[in-house]
């Protein structure tokens, strides 16, 4: 029971995460990675959303008719993103127009529904609370990760303190306009793909197609 | 020289100690000129003139009037500044190198244009040429395979497409990034989606827009009004033969039709994206060259051959647009491809005039549809047979 537990908190960390393997919940994470502020907290945000969901489904799972559970899943998950919202609008409002419409936005994030579906239709709410932890810690890991490399990268900051001195203030750093551009997050995205499967080889698709090295035929 | 008697003189010195150093140059001239590779051994001994190396190479014998012009004209570009602002030499080693060869900074003097230019050019391509070797035999080991083909057009290229006084670090960056993310994730030559060269070109102009690409590198003496040359130079035959502020090897629109002469000779690159590409961009200077329609009122009123002769369109649409990979293989794919290369790079240019080279991201949009035109082609192509052979089956 005890390594069950575990295993629902650790696996979505790194081998299970739910962007760098099941590719989910890619929208927020190109467009409000932009600072590491904003990352931090939508990944707070998503982590309680994902949290309470979890457990008031994994609660009423069995008393929810098979046919309806997805609208009923998407409402509990609507009412706690409105709360949310709400507490970001009332105690933070500036933070809470840096993140605009993607706090609302948590309600379509994949990952939310997709461990509610999957995983807490089917446990009980201790381990579900557990698993919908992992997957929110797995989400901000990613989250700031790419908002780590766009924000230093992007302004030379970090949290809106100035780590490189720019060039223009007489330091050696050229901020890369680039990396404050949503298609910057893309590439980082991939590239933390690509690190993770080549490192755990187990987490590669099969390919489709076999690419046949042109050499065997060329160095007859 | 011909190939056999290259191969003569190399198999003559093969074997001796003495002569290895000749002999290992003997091979690469041959392996350049005359590449064999490609061309099977064994039944049924199909063989071929142009291997892809060879295809490669051709792109970059093409580029050579480009080349040449674009070392004048930095040369030239830079005496003048030095002339315009009174100054005897150049500070900095180039300076140096100049000066103590006794060459000078006469803008007149060819010799001494040409050599002020190749001290721009051949550092920028080396620098180059060793970040993207690193990067092609990393992945050559890790893959287990031999180095892709097209490694020296690859550098060639994109160093003819930076600006002679750009710093260095973020043209490693982005050399780096077409090598990676413009080509070997897809799995190297042949497999990519887009030209690695447009993609670390476009790299670097949406990530350092005025550092390595501002006006003040076109023209690399610190202190010169950039903007004074450009509109100094503005008359037709100036535009036409290079002698412009610009990018090393795109200035020259003459250079560009006479590589576009050579590719069509030797039948490497595809004269239909060509054509096509001009008819895009007669019709769109045309269609969308009112004034209402852009952002940039002082664009729209340039005529077609205006917009031809600025920025590397020309060069562009010649050596970019007709990568046999990124570009289509069908024959009214290649049309509709290049229409939509001229196209997008004057409507680019005309939306958004903060993009310096439109050209580049148009070939980078048309590439990435360059697969879904082919397919529709050939799907086209298949309905018609069937309808055909249906016909007759009914009769």
């Amino acid at each position: 029971m005890k390594t069950r537990l575990r295993r629902a908190l650790v696996t979505p960390l790194v081998d299970e995460n739910p962007v760098t393997l099941h590719i989910l919940g890619i929208c927020s994470a190109v467009a409000i990675t932009n600072s590491l502020y904003s990352a931090l907290v939508m990944s707070a945000a998503l982590t309680a959303v994902l949290c309470f969901s979890s457990v008031v489904i994994s609660v009423i799972r069995r008393h929810l008719p098979h046919s309806v559970r997805i609208i009923v899943q998407v409402t509990v998950i609507a009412s706690a993103v409105i709360v949310v919202d709400e507490m970001l609008q009332a105690f933070a409002p500036t933070t809470s127009q840096i993140l605009s419409v993607f706090v609302g936005l948590i309600i379509t994030n994949c990952i939310v529904l997709g461990r509610a579906e999957a995983f807490a239709a089917h446990n009980p709410p201790g381990v579900s609370l557990l698993d919908a932890l992992g997957n929110g810690l797995g989400f901000s890991l990613i989250l700031c990760t790419v908002a780590t490399i766009r924000e230093l990268f992007g302004s030379g900051g970090l949290l809106g303190r100035e780590i490189f001195t720019s060039a223009a203030a007489g330091g050696w750093f050229e901020p890369v306009g680039l990396f404050l551009l949503p298609p910057s997050a893309f590439f980082i995205i991939g590239g933390i793909v690509w690190l993770i499967r080549s490192y755990k080889p187990q987490q590669r698709e099969q390919a489709e197609f076999e690419i046949i090295a042109t050499d065997s035929v060329r160095n007859r | 020289m011909s190939n056999a008697a290259i191969t003569k003189l190399r198999t003559r010195t093969a074997g001796d100690r003495r002569w290895r150093l000749i002999h290992a140059g003997l091979l690469m001239l041959e392996r350049f000129l005359y590449s064999d590779e490609g061309r099977n051994r064994a039944a049924p001994f199909v063989r071929q003139a142009v291997s892809v190396q060879g295809n490669f190479n051709n792109l970059l014998i093409a580029s050579l009037p480009c080349w040449l012009i674009g070392l004048w004209n930095i040369g030239y570009q830079s005496n003048r500044a030095l002339d315009s602002l009174e100054l005897e030499s150049l500070a900095g080693w180039r300076g140096n190198i100049l000066q103590g060869l006794g060459i000078g900074f006469q803008p007149d003097s060819l010799l001494a244009c040409l050599i002020h230019g190749l001290l721009y050019f051949a550092p920028l391509f080396v620098l180059v040429l060793l970040v993207s070797a690193f990067w092609e035999a990393l992945f050559a080991t890790m893959r287990r395979r031999s180095p892709d083909e097209g490694l020296l057009a690859f550098a060639w290229l994109f160093t003819l497409l930076l600006p002679a006084g750009t710093p260095l670090l973020p043209v490693m960056l982005g050399v780096s990034f077409g090598m990676i993310f413009g080509k070997h994730i897809y799995g190297g030559s042949g497999f990519y989606l887009v030209n690695p060269v447009v993609v670390g070109l476009v790299f670097l102009w949406l990530a350092y827009p005025s550092v390595v690409f501002g006006p003040d590198r076109m023209i690399p003496v610190s202190g010169v009004d950039v903007s004074a040359a450009l509109n100094s130079t503005q008359d037709w035959w100036a535009a036409f033969s290079g002698a412009r502020p610009g990018t090393v090897g795109t200035t020259s629109v003459l250079g560009c039709v006479v590589g576009a002469g050579y590719l069509l000779i030797t039948r490497s690159a595809s004269g239909r994206i060509m054509l096509g590409s001009l008819l895009g961009i007669l019709l769109a200077a045309q269609v969308f060259g009112a004034p209402a329609l852009s952002d940039a009122p002082e664009l729209t009123q340039l005529s077609v051959g205006q917009h031809l002769l600025s920025g590397g369109l020309t060069f562009g649409i010649v050596f970019l647009a007709t990568d046999p990979y990124a570009s289509c293989m069908t024959n009214p794919g290649r049309w509709i491809y290049g229409f939509s290369v001229g196209i997008l790079a004057i409507l680019i240019g005309l939306a958004n005039p903060g993009v310096g080279e439109p050209v580049l991201f148009a070939i980078f949009m048309a590439s990435l549809v360059a697969p879904l035109i082919d397919a529709s082609i050939v799907a086209m192509h298949k309905a018609r047979r069937r309808r055909r052979i249906d016909g007759v089956m009914d009769q």
